[in-house]
């Protein structure tokens, strides 16, 4: 024992001796000064993060507002009403009114048109009639400015039987439903519609029609309207009858080919990867005490129908603050800190499932949950004293690599997907991460919450 | 310097000036470097000891309290910065060394006056693993609880690691008196050349 503490005084006493500084070199101020000015360049980018990130999802949300917002909130009523003719017989009333509940253009009959001659109502704005060479009248109703408003009349002469004959299946057909749709966009006023390029057999056709790409939005999926999206569709329309009947066949297939082609791209397989970055809050136990942190990442995904399984890591910095009481580690202070300030680094390696609960083709909207390993890669504490303590106090503690929680941490999560283009997708998920053991060096209940804003480049 | 010029050059530093921050590196560095060297295996591993040590003292400089002695701050966090370094190294010297270190007797007595120098070389040549112990027990004054708790093992390694470390040292000092007639001289001067040509190996890289 003696020869112990003899050893030990020698050491002691040699190497603490004042007069043994070591001589202070200037290369080793240049290390530390780059050190230095490297971490300030990092700073500056690390508390841009959680700003940069909260202003992309308050922007993700104010879009995906925008864009998820009904389209025709309460401008447009698509269905159009149309009256029998009188009598139950078109073709010798020769007038077919159509006329749309509301509609702000009351358009008149047209009668007495004579031969080659087709005198649009004056209240009738962008109607158009044409002659044929054959002296057939092709006459085009086009909406003027007013989305619902449609009168077309039509006079029957004689000798033109034909023509009559074949109008009266139009309105027999589907007597609540109307040919055309109407669309309340300003550029199809004074536009010359619709012609019915098919008066070779010296048929009558009145149609009405609209500008195709403009229908869609409000008449798609009801089933009172029926769609002329082009009027090539009409193709052999020198039968009115067949353009009748053609006319509501070709526009309930449209509506379908659309959510065929949506339900087939929702449930195939796909994969993805994601760019993540997100800001969150930190607590111990609880959120009642919180610290932002900020986390980037690189997630693949798996999907087929409504699940999708995806992994990968995210890179988060992790601090918070505790009362000492929820720090556990086997050292003993001989003066106990009242709290405990971390800043940590974390590998975040998640495996979640999500389940869409609603999407089309350009929305998504999925649940999920799922398991996350936390691999500690640096922990910083800083420990605070009520009272200077007398003793060994230690001011801080720092460890790396030491902790690993392999699926740890609980994750809920919402995500919200905005479909870019076919390759690419924007992402908001708000996150949930409760922990399912003890983390860190402090063994705390380490919490997480945050919004993830990322983009995704769907591989397939 | 005095306590007044010290307290100015660290509100130069919280205010993160960099002519006050290299003013209290020149001014500590020889007190800091001491302890780095105690703990290093060599001077290359204990200027990166140091840096990473006022690197951090530097960054948590607001933290600092005032009413404690600076330098005993300073040296708080050189300790743990080194213990960091060799963290992972102590790991495995824990499990590879404790059994198998050979026992050396001990029956002679230390009676040999070392200079720093014999004496710093005696220290870097122990593994990671006893030089830490030996450092935190017998130069720094920690008890055994408080080392197994800062190093993360059992008291008892602790204990384990200290007298293998001692019986080391005291077989060196042996050694060194059976081969020479001044102890330690020859050896401290070698491993000074030794080291001084690694150093400028690794700055003219």
């Amino acid at each position: 024992m003696n020869q112990d503490n003899e050893l030990n005084k020698m050491f002691r006493e040699g190497l603490t001796e004042p007069g043994h500084h070591a001589e202070y070199r200037e290369a080793d101020w240049e290390a530390l000064e780059q050190m230095l000015d490297e971490r300030q360049k990092k700073r500056g980018i690390i508390i841009l993060l959680p700003y940069i990130g909260s202003v992309a999802a308050i922007l993700l949300v104010f879009f995906a507002w925008m864009f998820l917002k009904p389209a025709a909130t309460g401008t447009v009523k698509p269905a159009i009403a149309v009256n029998k003719p009188k009598g139950g017989n078109a073709a010798t009333n020769g007038t077919v009114q159509q006329a749309v509940p509301g509609g702000q253009l009351a358009a008149n009959a047209v009668k007495g048109a004579q031969n080659g001659a087709h005198p649009a109502s004056p209240k009738i704005n962008d109607t158009q009639s044409a002659q044929n060479q054959n002296g057939n009248r092709i006459a085009a109703a086009a909406i003027a400015g007013s989305p619902v408003a449609i009168a077309v009349n039509k006079h029957h002469r004689k000798g033109n039987i034909d023509v009559v004959k074949h109008n009266i299946p139009v309105t027999q057909a589907e007597p609540p439903t109307v040919i055309a749709a109407n669309k309340p966009d300003k550029g199809s006023t004074g536009a010359p519609v619709v012609t019915d390029q098919s008066a070779q057999n010296g048929k009558e056709v009145v149609l009405v029609t609209p500008q195709p790409e403009q229908n869609n939005a409000t008449t798609a999926f009801s089933p009172q309207t029926f769609v002329m999206n082009k009027p090539e569709t009409v193709k052999g329309g020198a039968n009115a009858d067949t353009a009748a009947k053609a006319t509501p066949q070709i526009a309930k297939q449209t509506p379908k080919a659309g959510v065929k082609k949506t339900v087939a791209e929702l449930s195939g397989t796909h994969f993805a990867l994601t760019v993540l970055a997100a800001s969150n809050i930190n607590g111990v136990g609880s959120f009642a005490e919180t610290q932002t942190g900020s986390n980037i990442g690189l997630l693949f995904s798996v999907g087929k129908g409504r699940f999708t399984l995806s992994t990968g890591a995210m890179y988060a910095k992790t601090p918070y603050a505790t009362d000492f009481s929820n720090y556990h580690i086997k050292y003993q202070f001989s003066t106990n800190p009242t709290t405990v300030n971390a800043d940590c680094r974390v590998l975040d390696i998640p495996i979640n499932l999500d389940y869409r609960v609603y999407g089309n083709f350009k929305n998504k909207f999925s649940v999920g949950t799922g398991l996350s390993s936390y691999l500690m890669l640096k922990e910083d504490y800083t420990y605070t004293y009520a009272t200077y303590p007398g003793g060994y106090a230690p001011d801080g503690y720092s460890i790396t690599n030491r902790n690993q929680h392999y699926f740890g941490v609980l994750n809920f999560d919402v995500l919200y997907q905005r479909r870019l283009n076919s390759k690419f997708s924007l992402d908001l998920q708000p996150y949930l991460k409760l922990p399912l053991t003890d983390i860190g060096y402090g063994h705390v209940q380490l919490q997480t919450a945050g919004v993830a804003v990322g983009l995704s480049w769907n591989i397939k | 310097m005095s306590d007044q010029e010290l307290q100015n050059i660290i509100e130069g530093c919280i205010k993160q000036d960099r002519a006050s921050q290299k003013m209290l590196y020149k001014t500590l560095y020889g007190f800091a470097m001491g302890i780095c060297l105690r703990y290093a295996g060599n001077r290359y591993e204990a200027a990166e000891i140091l840096n990473s040590g006022f690197f951090k003292a530097l960054t948590n400089i607001k933290k600092y309290d005032e009413s404690r002695p600076f330098k005993a701050w300073l040296g708080r966090i050189m300790t743990n910065t080194a213990i960091d370094y060799y963290r992972t190294n102590l790991k495995v010297a824990y499990t590879e060394d404790i059994d198998t270190a050979p026992e050396i007797s001990v029956d002679e007595s230390v009676n040999a006056k070392l200079n720093y120098e014999d004496l710093l070389a005696l220290v870097q040549k122990l593994p990671n693993a006893y030089r830490t112990v030996f450092n935190l027990y017998a130069i720094d004054g920690y008890s055994h609880d408080e080392i197994a708790a800062m190093l993360g093992i059992n008291a008892g390694t602790s204990k384990s690691n200290l007298h293998k470390a001692r019986q080391k040292l005291q077989q060196m000092v042996k050694d060194q008196q059976g081969n020479t007639g001044r102890p330690g001289t020859t050896m401290a001067i070698h491993t000074m050349i030794l080291t001084d040509t690694f150093l400028k190996n690794i700055l003219r890289r």
